[in-house]
């Protein structure tokens, strides 16, 4: 059979081989008896059949695969944007610790973050084009990124580095897909991820590239207004989430701390004043404030506070007192979620004269025996300083009798605290006073070498 | 046309083939280089040779996972294209030396001891000019470029391989710094690679840029 037989099927006239009539050209069956026809089936259009069924396949996986190139585009855009932000970062907030670096540490700092932004830039303007090299690019670097943190991180996995280990692993998957879009393309010329232009000489008005322009354009802006709603909800939600975060996670305001504490004063309740330390009632400023409540006596009850005034800035809070002889200062600071009493600054304690508790060591002083210098001591501190007290003046021994004292000179009460000098002979000894609510009791006692 | 969508198993198998070892290369190489940096105590002995050893674990393994060893190693070359590697490692020296000057030149060096010995500089020059060409153009040159190649095109695999050798390089701790000129580097022993359908002239460019290096390194 001829060239053109074969492509084309039988051109010349056959006859049925049942009836001998003449069968009309390309016919499959006689038209007189119904007898079916041996005529060869057209090659070309079996072969253009399985081409056009070939190319519908490809076109179908290529639909599938090019999707995952115009991720791989989206990612880089995302990074686009970190990029920038980096760039902003590099420019502003981080400029002045970049300052101090030298010169050439400061060009590498920029030539990476500048660096960076150029080559994502890069892969979005250019992934549709050459879709395997820049998803190769694409997920060496984040490879190296991933392995870099993973190096200076010690090996610890924080949310980030899982995030970019993620992305490494969908990038080397990517790599695959893009190979394989590469692949279509070549194969077939008219699968183009990247539309291309009709040159202005070749372009009909309302033809058929417009109406598929058109048809584009609604396309496109059906998509828009059903992404900017699903947008705008997607906001709202995370609006409102924000909110009911905020509202549940939100740090206590200063008020309730500052109301409680002075519930607490008004109820005289001095231990519950000493649990809102920072550190409860064991801690040191807990026990400073024990100690100040009861040497002013205030263990019975604390005084009448006056007009009361706050001061709150961010996470720190002070609370001011009016008191009969001065002002009482309360400091509070926000430690996590909740408010601790820091500091509390009472106003000077005011002591009596100390002269009759002088006047009363000098008769201690003068008795037979220790007992009477041993009263002078706080029943609370009397067997601790009391021996050492003992020891002190047996080692002179003055233990039963002590030699007479001279004038004295007082030094300035501070704080409920006074220190006396007695001439003792040709020396002289140096005595503690400390006032605790309701009289002064003897705190120290130092005796001249020998 | 070409059969496109309907590709048969053995092809199926052979791309995932390859591009499980294009991944192996990238994300091992790192591997090996992080493993190689902690155990290596410096350009002093031949502890040296350790991320070496361990690229070119990298590489047997991505090779027996392409499934064809010899395809990786195309060694057979004409001399012709031996003696081009001359010009192409200047080329690749002239641009590295630029653009580490143009970031503000390079560091006087370390300075060591001030007196290497023999041994240390036997083992940097075995290393550094001999080992370390081998195996990372075998690496990147021979498995990866098989693997892209079966991917894609040889073009592809051109430039595939080019990025992937500047990136193996930002291990150094340059991270991005160190891409330009690699990636320079890359492509002009990746064209020697592709024109003569052989490793052998690109391994001799590597080489003799890395010579180069080492003895601009040993002037300062």
């Amino acid at each position: 059979m001829s060239e053109r037989s074969e492509e084309e099927g039988p051109s010349a006239t056959s006859s049925c081989p049942a009836c001998g009539k003449a069968a009309a050209p390309g016919a499959g069956f006689c038209t007189h008896c119904g007898e079916p026809l041996d005529v060869p089936r057209p090659r070309r259009a079996r072969r253009t059949g399985g081409d056009a069924a070939e190319r519908a396949r490809s076109r179908h996986e290529f639909g599938r695969v090019k999707s995952v190139v115009l991720t791989v585009r989206s990612v880089f855009l995302a990074g686009v944007v970190y990029a920038i932000v980096l760039v902003a970062l590099a420019h502003t907030v981080d400029a002045k610790a970049l300052g101090g670096l030298g010169a050439g540490a400061r060009t590498a700092v920029f030539v990476l973050v500048y660096g960076n932004l150029l080559l994502t830039s890069a892969g979005a303007l250019l992934v549709l084009r050459a879709p395997l090299v820049w998803t190769v690019v694409g997920a060496c670097y984040w490879t190296l990124d991933a392995a870099l943190n993973l190096w200076l991180g010690d090996f610890a996995l924080p949310p980030g580095l899982l995030v970019k280990m993620f992305l490494t692993v969908a990038f080397w998957f990517a790599v695959g897909q893009a190979a394989r879009v590469e692949r279509l393309m070549a194969a077939d010329p008219t699968l183009q991820i990247v539309r291309k232009r009709i040159r202005p000489e070749q372009r009909v008005a309302g033809g058929v590239a417009d109406q598929a322009r058109g048809r584009l354009r609604a396309d496109r802006r059906r998509a828009l207004l059903g992404r900017l709603r699903l947008g705008g909800i997607v906001v709202l939600a995370l609006v409102g989430l924000g909110f009911a975060v905020r509202a549940l996670t939100a740090p206590p305001t200063a008020d309730a701390v500052l109301a409680r504490f002075t519930e607490h004063w008004q109820q005289r309740d001095v231990d519950a004043i000493a649990a809102m330390f920072d550190g409860g009632a064991e801690s040191v400023a807990a026990r400073d404030w024990l100690e100040a409540v009861a040497r002013r006596g205030w263990r019975a009850g604390l005084p009448a506070t006056g007009e009361a005034t706050n001061e709150v800035r961010d996470d720190r809070a002070v609370l001011q007192f009016a008191l009969a002889d001065g002002a009482m200062r309360a400091g509070f600071a926000r430690l996590g979620q909740s408010w601790r009493l820091q500091r509390l600054e009472l106003p000077p304690l005011v002591a009596p004269d100390v002269v009759p508790a002088i006047e009363q060591f000098r008769q201690a002083w003068a008795a037979r025996g220790s007992d009477a210098l041993l009263a002078m001591l706080r029943p609370e501190s009397r067997d601790r300083l009391g021996s050492a007290t003992v020891r002190l003046l047996e080692r002179h021994q003055w233990g039963e009798q002590r030699p007479a004292l001279g004038d004295f000179t007082a030094g300035p009460v501070r704080q409920g605290r006074a220190k006396v000098f007695m001439v003792l002979g040709d020396d002289e000894i140096s005595v503690g006073f400390e006032y605790w609510h309701p009289r002064w009791w003897l705190a120290s006692l130092t005796l001249p070498r020998q | 046309m070409r059969q496109l969508s309907s590709r048969s198993a053995s092809e199926r198998r052979q791309s995932r083939r390859a591009l499980a070892a294009l991944a192996v290369t990238c994300i091992g190489t790192y591997g090996a280089l992080l493993a190689g940096s902690a155990w290596t105590s410096g350009l002093q002995d031949w502890t040296l040779l350790l991320p070496d050893l361990g690229l070119a674990i990298v590489a047997a393994m991505a090779a027996a996972l392409a499934g064809a060893w010899r395809a990786t190693l195309p060694l057979a070359c004409r001399v012709r294209w031996l003696m081009l590697a001359a010009p192409v490692a200047l080329l690749s020296m002239l641009v590295a030396v630029g653009y580490v000057e143009l970031l503000g030149g390079r560091d006087a060096g370390d300075g060591g001891d001030g007196e290497a010995n023999a041994a240390a500089v036997l083992a940097t020059w075995v290393a550094v000019v001999v080992i370390t060409p081998l195996v990372e153009e075998w690496l990147c040159r021979g498995v990866a470029w098989r693997a892209v190649a079966t991917l894609a095109n040889e073009r592809s695999a051109w430039l595939a391989t080019a990025v992937l050798f500047a990136f193996l390089h930002g291990m150094g701790g340059g991270f991005l710094l160190e891409l330009p000129h690699r990636f320079v580097g890359g492509l002009l022993f990746g064209w020697l690679r592709w024109r003569s359908r052989s490793l052998l002239p690109g391994v001799a460019a590597h080489a003799l840029h890395n010579a180069l290096a080492v003895a601009l390194a040993g002037a300062d």
